[in-house]
C-alpha cells in the first residue's frame, strides 16, 4: 500500500519537476567523454577523450541547452590536450552530445600548430570527436608541422 | 663638449633610422600555411583528419593554391607515435598527406600547374598532380602531361606517360631585315581648317 501510494506521488511530482527543470540555469557544468576501447591496455580504461566546458548553462528542451563561454577540449591517449574549441555561446544536446551554433568558434590544436576560425557556425560531435565549421573558414597552419620529421 | 654629445645623440638617430628601415621594407618571410573555404570544414582530432570544402585558397610566402577540396590526412603509422599509440608531444599532428582535388591551381616558384588532383607527402616532399590534361607553366615553356611528379626537396620532376611541350620563342628564329610594326610608314592624320604643325600625333 505504502509502495502504490509513493509510486502515485512520484507519477504527479515528475511533470511538476520536469517543468521545474526548464529554464532552469547553472554554471560551470561539464560534460566528460571518454575513450570507448581500453586501447592502452588493460589497467587503463576509461580514459578522458574530450571534455564539454560552459559558464552559463540554460536548459531549454529536453536535454538541449543554451551555454555561454563554451570550450571543448579534445585529449590524446597520453593525456595531452591535442585541441581546444570557443565559443562565445552554443546549444548542447546533452543525451546526443552535440553541440551547435550559428555563431563564431576558434580552434586552436596541435599546440598552436593549427588555428581555425569559423564565424558562421558549427557542429562539434562529442561521441566521435568531430568539428564541423560551418562557412567561410580560415585555417592558419604553422609550416613545421607540415615538413618531414628529422630525426 | 655638449656639441659632441648633441652630435652623437643625432648621429645614433640617423643610424637607427637608417638601420630600421630595411627590416620594415622586406616583408618577414611568413612560416604560416593559411588557408581559406566558403564551405564547411571538418576537423577530426582522433583520426587526424581535416577536410576543406568549396573553393579552397592556400597562401603561403612561395606558394598559391587554389582546389575545390582539401584533405589533410594523418596516417597511422606515423614515426611520432609510441608503442600504445599515444604520442610523444602534443604535436604529434604531423599531416603525412595533403590532397587538393577538383579544379586544382598551383603556383609556386614562378611555375603555374594546372591540374585535377595533387597529393602531397611530407615525408619525402614529393608532389604528384595527375588530371585528364596537367598544364605546367614556366616562362615561356607550357608543358603538358597526365601524370607529374615533382620533388621539393630536390627541385627536380618527370613526367608518367605522354607529354607534350609547347615553347614560345620570344623574337623569332629566322632572321629578317623586315622593319618592326613600329617602324612601318604611319600616315599623318591632318584636320581641315587647322595648320599642319597643330594636327594632332
Amino acid at each position: 500500500m505504502v509502495l502504490l501510494v509513493v509510486g502515485v506521488m512520484t507519477l504527479l511530482v515528475a511533470p511538476v519537476l520536469g517543468q521545474l527543470r526548464s529554464g532552469f540555469k547553472g554554471s560551470g557544468s561539464k560534460y566528460p567523454e571518454y575513450f570507448e576501447l581500453p586501447l592502452t591496455g588493460g589497467s587503463q580504461t576509461n580514459r578522458l577523450r574530450g571534455m564539454f566546458f560552459g559558464n552559463e548553462w540554460q536548459h531549454l528542451s529536453n536535454k538541449v541547452f543554451r551555454v555561454t563561454a563554451m570550450r571543448i577540449e579534445h585529449y590524446e591517449m597520453s593525456g595531452g590536450t591535442n585541441l581546444v574549441a570557443v565559443a562565445p555561446e552554443c546549444l548542447f544536446d546533452a543525451d546526443a552530445r552535440v553541440a551547435w551554433s550559428t555563431g563564431r568558434l576558434d580552434i586552436v590544436g596541435m599546440n598552436g600548430g593549427i588555428r581555425i576560425r569559423g564565424n558562421r557556425g558549427f557542429q562539434a560531435r562529442m561521441t566521435d570527436s568531430t568539428l564541423t565549421i560551418s562557412n567561410r573558414v580560415r585555417t592558419v597552419i604553422q609550416r613545421e608541422l607540415v615538413r618531414p620529421i628529422t630525426p | 663638449m655638449r656639441t659632441i654629445l648633441l652630435f652623437l645623440i643625432a648621429l645614433a638617430t640617423a643610424a637607427s633610422f637608417f638601420a630600421a628601415e630595411p627590416r620594415s621594407a622586406k616583408p618577414a618571410a611568413t612560416s604560416k600555411l593559411i588557408i581559406d573555404n566558403k564551405g564547411g570544414t571538418d576537423f577530426e582530432p582522433s583520426s587526424g583528419r581535416i577536410v576543406f570544402h568549396d573553393k579552397v585558397q592556400v597562401f603561403e610566402s612561395e606558394l598559391y593554391m587554389e582546389c575545390e577540396l582539401l584533405t589533410v590526412l594523418q596516417q597511422t603509422n606515423t614515426s611520432g607515435k609510441t608503442a600504445t599509440g599515444g604520442s610523444v608531444t602534443n604535436l604529434s599532428f604531423r599531416p603525412d598527406v595533403i590532397i587538393a582535388e577538383t579544379n586544382l591551381m598551383l603556383m609556386a616558384q614562378g611555375t603555374t600547374i594546372i591540374g585535377d588532383k595533387a597529393v602531397y607527402t611530407t615525408s619525402n616532399e614529393t608532389v604528384v598532380v595527375t588530371g585528364d590534361l596537367v598544364v605546367i607553366e614556366r616562362s615561356n615553356i607550357v608543358f603538358f602531361s597526365t601524370n607529374f611528379v615533382f620533388n621539393r626537396l630536390t627541385s627536380s620532376g618527370y613526367a608518367l606517360g605522354w607529354t607534350a611541350t609547347e615553347i614560345e620563342v620570344s623574337g623569332g628564329f629566322s632572321g629578317t631585315n623586315a622593319l618592326r610594326p613600329g617602324f612601318a610608314p604611319t600616315r599623318k592624320l591632318t584636320v581641315p581648317g587647322q595648320p599642319k604643325s597643330a594636327a594632332p600625333k
